[in-house]
């Protein structure tokens, strides 16, 4: 278990970084900033009920999905591309320990430095919402953080393979925000660009061919949100079923239960892509 | 078995050659001084013993183990001071300490370590705010953990004012004295005259001599300097006197005129050409080469020794 030692190492490192306080108070505030909103907006004897915690847990998802995506990016992107700009690569490379190693100790390490805003924004913002709404459901607030944990390793070990392949921060950058742009941000219109080319017409909701699917499930926030949907119980979100969407049968790689398998994937395959180029790295 | 042993070992970085075929042997319980100028390809051939960058072509082994295939076991066997390491700048020089001995299994205690380098002091001061001098001392630190069979350490003074170089050179004997190998790169010659059982100085990646200090000295001592100092300098005199016997290079610099000799028996005949081409001879210098010129003359093209330079590589071939 060398990694561990990278791991212990890198966590005691990263986590005395400013930037990660800053993300820290950053996710305080939003936590509670944002599950406050349905309670100010809400006028005692307008527009019907007064919210209650369904209403403050739909908010917080999605605020919680963009912000943890970014702090796993920002966490990550630095991870090793940072110590071979600064050198310390070589305490790093000239103790014993393999390329491998130090990837997966800073894949690990980083992971928990995410972690850690993610749990405390949690904490406080779970004490927030139990006073200001009633039926504070304790599983649904547990699924959401055990979602966002996931949802933070993700973007951590993405933004750490990037890191790995590099070597300059500002390609580092680059990387990270361009991935994200592209099978993030922007992955929906890329089945929907397809379909155009191959039909000449824009897609419905209904009757899809089957690889329209598959190519939206290969970004990645489209598995994660497909995960989320059994993870964390949000009313008001109605999505259609991929049976619902698509012609035919739904095929085993469209079921629920294979959106790991994809997440899987963006996890392991941005290591593996960071390990072979890091392997091959000249320190000099 | 050696402690290093390359066998033409290799790196090329497009069309430059960094090392050229470079067969190095360090033998066990030695302090080997790796000499050269920056650029002669030291921290290539160090970047490629530690696993940092592979050669391109040939092998090497540490302690027996081969450089690309087993960088594991001989990292955990030997002591790195890195060239241009960076520090972690939120971690405290004990974390770091810390760190290198957890990595290596060792059970040594952090604080006997940075009290031998010194640093106690700012054991608990984080490192960012460290001197070069300081962070220097904490890589020797690191580099000392898990009593190693080896220390490489490169350009271990560098960042050292003359005290901390003299507590370097303390340290590098006393890990000798335990045992240890030591090699130990430097741009600087006279560092390594006091501690090196033997040198091997390098040049456009390739060794041009290597050999115990005083047997250098020894090779190159035929090569006195005269200087002689005249009221004028005839036309034609260099060439006169270039072609007496054991005469080699006459450098004419102003008033000067240097006379390498190969054989230090001729000065007096060196006299007399210069009085018999019409110079008044006004002061005499013999100088016997220092350490620092038999360094420049094999590392440099354009020193007066030139040709001994050549001789020695010659001498090392043989």
């Amino acid at each position: 278990m060398r990694w561990a030692h990278v791991a212990r190492k890198d966590f005691a490192d990263a986590s005395r970084a400013k930037m990660l306080w800053v993300l820290t108070a950053l996710m305080i505030v939003a936590v509670v900033g944002i599950s406050a909103i349905p309670k100010l907006l809400y006028i005692p004897g307008e527009g019907g009920p007064a919210p209650d915690f369904e209403v403050a847990i739909s908010y917080l998802f999605t605020t919680m999905t963009v912000m943890v995506s970014i702090i796993g990016l920002v966490v990550g992107y630095q991870a090793i591309v940072k110590e071979r700009e600064t050198g310390s690569i070589r305490f790093l490379l000239g103790l014993p320990f393999t390329r491998l190693d130090v990837l997966l100790g800073k894949a690990v390490g980083r992971a928990a430095v995410v972690a850690v805003p993610t749990v405390v924004g949690f904490a406080i913002g779970g004490a927030v919402i139990f006073v200001l709404y009633d039926g504070f459901v304790l599983t649904t607030y547990l699924g959401l953080l055990a979602f966002s944990i996931l949802m933070g390793l993700v973007y951590v070990t993405l933004a750490v393979g990037v890191s790995a392949s590099v070597s300059t921060r500002a390609k580092a950058v680059t990387g990270v925000l361009g991935i994200y742009v592209l099978f993030d941000l922007l992955w929906w219109a890329v089945p929907m660009a397809i379909y155009w080319l191959l039909e000449r017409e824009l897609p419905g909701t209904h009757d899809l061919p089957t690889w329209y699917v598959f190519v939206e499930r290969l970004g990645v926030w489209n598995p994660l949100e497909v995960i989320s949907g059994t993870m964390v119980d949000i009313a008001g979100v109605e999505t259609i079923s991929t049976a619902d969407r698509i012609a035919g049968e739904v095929p085993f790689y469209l079921e629920t239960w294979f959106a790991w398998v994809f997440i899987a994937a963006w996890i392991v395959v941005p290591l593996a892509i960071g390990y072979y180029r890091f392997k091959r790295a000249v320190i000099s | 078995m050696p402690a290093i042993r390359t066998d033409d070992l290799t790196r090329r970085f497009g069309d430059i050659v960094a090392v050229d075929g470079l067969d190095l042997e360090v033998r066990k319980g030695e302090v080997y001084g790796f000499l050269g100028p920056n650029g002669a390809g030291k921290s290539t051939t160090i970047n490629m013993l530690l696993g940092f960058t592979p050669p391109t072509a040939g092998s090497g082994t540490i302690l027996g183990h081969d450089i690309v295939e087993e960088s594991l076991e001989i990292r955990q066997r030997i002591g790195i001071l890195p060239e241009d390491f960076g520090v972690y700048s939120r971690l405290t020089a004990r974390k770091h300490v810390e760190f290198a001995i957890d990595a290596k299994n060792a059970d040594d205690d952090p604080d006997d370590l940075i009290k031998r380098v010194s640093l106690t002091d700012a054991a608990n001061r984080k490192a960012g705010g460290f001197s070069t001098g300081m962070k220097q001392r904490l890589a020797l630190a690191m580099a000392l953990v898990g009593e190693p069979d080896l220390l490489i350490l490169d350009e271990p003074s560098s960042g050292l004012d003359p005290n901390g170089a003299r507590e370097m050179r303390a340290i590098i004997r006393e890990e000798n004295d335990r045992g240890a190998t030591v090699f130990f790169s430097s741009h600087i010659m006279e560092q390594v005259e006091a501690i090196c059982d033997r040198v091997g100085i390098m040049r456009s990646g390739e060794i041009v001599a290597e050999d115990t200090i005083d047997a250098l000295k020894a090779g190159f001592d035929a090569d006195a300097r005269l200087v002689l100092t005249v009221d004028a300098v005839p036309e034609g005199m260099s060439a006169e006197l270039e072609g007496l016997d054991g005469v080699g290079d006459v450098i004419v610099d102003g008033l000067d005129v240097i006379a390498v000799l190969a054989d230090s028996g001729r000065k007096a005949a060196v006299i007399n050409a210069v009085e018999a081409a019409g110079a008044t001879v006004e002061d005499i210098r013999s100088d016997e080469p220092s350490l620092e010129d038999l360094f420049a003359a094999l590392t440099n093209d354009d020193a007066p020794f030139g040709e001994t330079a050549e001789r020695n590589s010659e001498m090392i071939d043989t």
